[in-house]
C-alpha cells in the first residue's frame, strides 16, 4: 500500500512537473531577476547619476511642492512619493484639479530628487518589466495570465508536496551528489537543489498562491460582501485600510504647517521612514494630511497618521491590523522581499536561481531517463526542443532584452515597447532553433550563444554608455557596477558549461569512430 | 560582518552534520564513524547551527533575523555539497584519495566494449566510456592507504583523533 501511495505520487510529480515545468521555468526565471528589479532599472537608465542622491524628507516635500506649485497650484489633491527606499528611484508625485476644463485634471510626473525637474530618462521597460512578467505573461491580458500563474503555481505546489514524499532519502542524502553518473547525478541535483532551498520553495510558492487569493477565491468576497463595484469597492477600501475622506466643506480656511506632522510621524516610526504624503481637500478647511510609512519589514508596514490640514491636530493613528491580516501580509512580505539588505537580497536571488536550476534539472531529468526507450518518439523530441529552448532559450532572450536595451536607438516610438518584441522574438528563434537542430547541437550552441549574450555586455555597455565598470568600480557605484559583473560571471559560466558538453560529445565521436566499426561489433556480438 | 560569522558558523555546522553521517565520514576518513563519534559530530553540528541562529538574531532582530538564517542555511549547504563532492582533494592535504592503480583500471575499462546500441552520446548511462581523472572518486573510500591518512592536515588529524 506504501510503495502503490509513494509509485502514485512519483507519477504525479512528474507529469505535473513536465505539463508547467517550462512556465514555471519562465516565472522564476523572471521573479529571480524581480528581486534586482531596481539595479536592473538603473542599469537600463544609463543616464541616471552614478549614485543616487539622499534627502531628508521635509527638504524632498519641498522639491516636490515647488514643482506641484507650477504645475497644479489649485489642485484639491496633492500626492508625493518619496525615494528614499531602494526601490523607489525617483520621486512621484500626482494631482486632481477638478477646476481645470482643459480635459487634464488628473496628472503625475516623475521628479529627479537632486534638481526638482521631472525625469528624463530613455523610455525602458526596465527591471519591473521582468520582475511583472512573473505574473503578468506581458502579451496576454492581465485576468488571464493571473489565472495561468495561478494554475502554474498550484502545481508547483502540487509538486513540491509530492516531491517530498516521493523523495525517500532525504535526510541520508541531504549533501550527496555523484556526479558523471547520468541520471543518477540528474537526479541528485534536482534533490539536492529541491532540498537546499526548500524553505524558500514553500514560501515562495505558498504566498504566491495568496497573492491572487481575492481573485481566485472570489465566490468567499461576494458572499461577504455582495456582487457589485460599489460592494467591490467596499471590500477593497477595507482590504487596504482606506480610510473614507470626508468631502470639502466649501469654504476656504489656512493649512496649517506640515513640519510638525512629518516630525511627529517619523518620531514615531523613525528617521527617513515616510514614504507617502497625500493632501486632501487643499485650502479647504476640511483639509486632510496622511502620512504613510515607506518602511520596508516582513510584514509589510502599514504605519499612517491622519492629521487635520487646518489645526494640525492628529486624528487617527495606524490602524491595527487582525490576526489573520498579519499572516497575509507577513507571507506577502516574505515573498516580496523589499525589507532585505545587500546580503539578504543575494540570498533571496540564489534561492531563486536554485529554483529556477531545480526545475531545469527536472525537466533534463525527464529526458534523461526516457532517452534510451523513446529517444525517437515525436513527444520525446518535442520535450527536448522545448527543455533547450526554456532553459537556454530564455536566459538568452532576457540577455536579449538588455542588447535592445542599448542597441535600439533613444528618442523613437515605442523604443520600451520594442525592447521587450526583442526578448519575445530571441526566445521564438532560440525554441526554433532548439526544434531544427540536433538535440546535443542544439544544447552546445546555444550554450555558446548564451556565453556571448551574457559575457559581452559589459562590453556592449563601454561602448555604448559612460557607465561602464572602467567608471562605476572606481566610483564604487555598485549597483551600477554588479550588474556588469553578475551578466559577466553568468556569460562565464554558460561557457564552461558549453566547452565542457562540446568536449565530451567530441570525445564521444572519437570514441564512436574508433570502436563503432563492423568488425569490432563483431567482437561483442561473439562475447 | 555578525552576517558573515553566521555564515561561517552555520557552514562550519553543516560540516560537522555531513561529517556524523556515514557516507561522508567513510568518504573522507575511509571508514564509518563510530558511534560516539557520529554524535559528537552531530552534536558539535547542531550547536553551531544554533550559535549562527543567534548570530543572525544579533544582527538582525527577530523580525529578519530567522528569514536570513534560513536563507544563510541555503548557502552554507551549497558550499558543502560543493566542498564534499568537488573539495575532497583540497581537504586531505592535495593527496587525491585515488591510487594510480585506480585510475589505470578506469583507463582499462574504457576499452571494454559498449554494451548498447544507441550512438547518441547523450546516451550517458553508457558504462565507464569516457576516463576521467575523477572516475575514480567514488572508489577512493577503499583505497585510501594508511600513509595517506597519516599525512592528512592538521585539522583533520584533530578531527580524527
Amino acid at each position: 500500500m506504501k510503495g502503490a501511495f509513494r509509485q502514485s505520487m512519483s507519477w504525479l510529480h512528474t507529469w505535473v512537473g513536465l505539463l508547467t515545468g517550462w512556465l514555471l521555468f519562465f516565472i522564476f526565471l523572471t521573479g529571480t531577476a524581480g528581486y534586482f528589479d531596481t539595479e536592473i532599472d538603473r542599469w537600463m537608465q544609463p543616464e541616471r547619476p552614478l549614485h543616487t542622491a539622499e534627502l531628508p524628507v521635509a527638504e524632498m516635500f519641498a522639491i516636490a511642492r515647488k514643482r506641484l506649485q507650477d504645475v497644479a497650484p489649485h489642485a484639491e489633491y496633492w500626492f508625493v512619493l518619496t525615494s528614499n527606499r531602494r526601490n523607489v528611484l525617483d520621486m512621484r508625485i500626482i494631482w486632481t484639479d477638478s477646476t481645470r476644463t482643459d480635459g487634464k485634471q488628473n496628472g503625475r510626473e516623475y521628479l529627479e530628487i537632486s534638481s526638482g525637474r521631472p525625469a528624463e530618462y530613455r523610455q525602458t521597460g526596465g527591471g519591473q518589466l521582468l520582475y511583472k512578467l512573473h505574473y503578468q505573461l506581458h502579451y496576454l491580458p492581465d485576468a488571464a495570465s493571473y489565472w495561468i500563474v495561478f494554475l502554474c503555481t498550484m502545481f508547483m505546489a502540487v509538486a513540491i508536496v509530492t516531491g517530498v514524499i516521493v523523495h525517500k532519502r532525504i535526510f541520508r542524502d541531504f549533501f550527496v551528489f555523484r556526479p558523471r553518473k547520468g541520471q543518477r547525478s540528474w537526479l541528485d541535483a534536482h534533490n539536492l537543489l529541491s532540498v537546499l532551498a526548500l524553505p524558500f520553495h514553500v514560501m515562495i510558492t505558498y504566498s504566491g498562491l495568496v497573492f491572487f487569493a481575492y481573485a481566485y477565491m472570489m465566490p468567499v468576497v461576494i458572499a461577504n460582501y455582495g456582487f457589485g463595484p460599489g460592494n467591490h469597492d467596499r471590500y477593497t477600501n477595507e482590504l487596504h485600510l482606506r480610510a473614507e475622506q470626508p468631502g470639502p466643506a466649501g469654504f476656504a480656511a489656512t493649512a496649517a504647517p506640515l513640519r510638525p506632522m512629518l516630525d511627529e510621524a517619523e518620531r514615531r516610526w523613525g528617521k527617513g521612514t515616510i514614504g507617502q504624503i497625500r493632501l486632501y481637500n487643499r485650502g479647504d478647511a476640511n483639509a486632510r494630511v496622511l502620512l504613510k510609512s515607506g518602511q520596508q519589514t516582513p510584514a509589510r508596514d502599514h504605519g499612517a497618521l491622519l492629521f487635520d490640514g487646518v489645526t494640525g491636530a492628529l486624528l487617527k493613528a495606524d490602524v491595527a491590523r487582525t490576526a489573520p491580516r498579519l499572516i497575509g501580509d507577513v507571507l506577502l512580505g516574505l515573498h516580496e522581499g523589499l525589507f532585505a539588505g545587500p546580503a539578504l537580497r543575494w540570498i533571496y536571488f540564489v534561492s531563486g536561481l536554485l529554483g529556477t536550476a531545480m526545475i531545469g534539472a527536472g525537466l533534463v531529468l525527464w529526458t534523461t531517463k526516457r532517452r534510451a526507450k523513446s529517444g525517437d518518439t515525436f513527444g520525446f523530441r518535442l520535450v527536448e526542443g522545448l527543455n533547450i529552448g526554456t532553459i537556454v532559450g530564455q536566459p538568452v532572450a532576457i540577455a536579449a532584452y538588455f542588447w535592445a536595451n542599448r542597441l535600439i536607438p533613444v528618442g523613437i516610438e515605442g523604443r520600451a515597447a520594442w525592447e521587450a518584441h526583442a526578448m519575445f522574438i530571441v526566445w521564438a528563434v532560440m525554441l526554433l532553433h532548439a526544434f531544427i537542430r540536433p538535440a546535443s547541437r542544439g544544447w552546445t550552441e546555444q550554450l555558446w550563444v548564451a556565453a556571448g549574450a551574457f559575457g559581452l555586455l559589459p562590453l556592449l555597455n563601454a561602448l555604448t554608455t559612460d557607465k561602464h565598470l572602467g567608471v562605476t568600480l572606481p566610483a564604487g557605484a555598485w549597483e551600477l557596477a554588479g550588474f556588469d559583473l553578475t551578466v559577466l560571471a553568468f556569460g562565464i559560466a554558460f561557457a564552461v558549461v558549453a566547452w565542457r558538453l562540446g568536449r565530451r560529445h567530441r570525445s564521444d565521436r572519437e570514441h564512436d569512430q574508433r570502436f563503432w566499426t563492423p568488425a569490432y561489433q563483431e567482437t561483442e556480438a561473439a562475447e | 560582518m555578525i552576517d558573515l560569522a553566521a555564515l561561517i558558523l552555520a557552514t562550519a555546522g553543516f560540516a560537522a552534520i555531513a561529517l556524523s553521517m556515514h557516507r561522508h565520514h567513510r568518504d573522507l576518513f575511509g571508514r564509518p564513524p563510530s558511534r560516539p563519534r557520529a554524535l559528537a559530530f552531530a552534536g558539535t553540528g547542531w550547536t553551531l547551527l544554533a550559535l549562527s541562529f543567534s548570530a543572525c538574531i544579533v544582527a538582525s532582530g527577530w523580525a529578519i533575523g530567522p528569514v536570513l538564517w534560513i536563507g544563510l542555511l541555503t548557502v552554507a549547504g551549497l558550499v558543502i555539497v560543493l566542498a564534499l563532492t568537488y573539495g575532497a582533494g583540497i581537504v586531505s592535504g592535495g593527496e587525491r584519495p585515488a591510487p594510480r592503480k585506480a585510475t589505470r583500471a578506469a583507463r582499462g575499462k574504457d576499452k571494454t566494449p559498449i554494451t548498447h546500441r544507441n550512438p547518441d552520446p547523450w546516451l550517458v548511462t553508457r558504462p565507464a566510456a569516457r576516463p576521467h581523472r575523477r572516475h575514480a572518486a567514488g572508489k577512493a573510500t577503499q583505497l585510501v592507504s594508511q600513509p595517506a591518512r597519516n599525512s592528512l592536515p592538521i585539522v583533520q588529524k584533530w578531527l580524527v583523533c
